[in-house]
């Protein structure tokens, strides 16, 4: 996993940093899923959201720590994406009978369509590099694109 | 002590690897041999051999859904711990207590 593979998923204008907590996952999606949208990453909002909620259904998505992966499969996914969203503050985020306090949160966009694996096995990437204290530390302090493709970037 | 795992989940994507990962991480801490195999969107990765099998310590399995070949694991059921990915993501020293 090179760094040249993080960045191809990772994208300026799917980054959102400090911006003020969400009042609940409904909003967070909401927004994300905005920010996707106008990325062209996704065709439609409206679908995407659905396939998020899809998701949230079979089980939760906070895997504790702060960190939240809503993640959306769908053929409105055009180009894979992470949207990363770090929040000034944590905030409930309820998902499949658990809840958890968040502030960063990684939402995948996963074409529904998925003929090389190539995107899956960034995104599997990506997720394992969230297991690791440094990683999630400099995220934590990330002000920039740029602090989010370093953190990335550091792997063992 | 030799620990090796199997995981995956619901959509093979996120938390399959991360399981995977906390495994590795929570093994490497206290200095012990690991080898995970993933069964993700990505299919088998990492499989584990019957001689990794036999010779493991401890069996971790991290799974929600089925796994595949399942049959290698006959026979050593004294050794396997089962827990859900998401479980030993939020705390992968779970894997260690009795």
């Amino acid at each position: 996993m090179d760094e040249i593979d993080v960045k191809s998923v990772l994208n300026e204008k799917t980054t959102v940093l400090n911006v003020p907590p969400f009042a609940n996952k409904d909003e967070l999606f909401d927004r994300l899923s905005t920010v996707l949208f106008d990325a062209g990453c996704i065709t439609s909002k409206e679908k995407y959201l659905e396939s998020l909620n899809f998701r949230e259904n079979e089980g939760p998505t906070c895997m504790g720590g702060g960190i939240a992966i809503p993640h959306g499969k769908c053929v409105e996914v055009i180009k894979p994406a992470v949207c990363v969203c770090k929040t000034t503050d944590k905030f409930k985020y309820e998902s499949f009978q658990e809840s958890d306090d968040v502030d960063l949160i990684f939402m995948l966009a996963i074409p529904g369509s998925d003929n090389t694996n190539m995107h899956i096995k960034m995104l599997a990437a990506l997720a394992r590099m969230l297991v690791h204290e440094d990683v999630v530390k400099k995220l934590r302090n990330a002000n920039t694109f740029a602090d989010v493709l370093d953190a990335f970037s550091n792997n063992d | 002590m030799f620990v090796v795992g199997v995981t995956s989940c619901a959509f093979g994507v996120a938390h399959t690897y991360m399981a995977a990962e906390a495994i590795q991480k929570a093994c490497k801490s206290k200095g012990y041999e690991v080898k995970v195999e993933t069964q993700g969107a990505l299919g088998i990765e990492n499989e584990l051999t019957m001689d990794e099998i036999k010779r493991a310590d401890l069996i971790v399995f991290a799974n929600d859904v089925g796994l595949t070949k399942a049959s290698r694991f006959d026979g050593f059921k004294d050794k396997i711990r089962e827990f859900g990915p998401h479980a030993v993501i939020k705390n992968p020293d779970c894997i260690f207590e009795k």
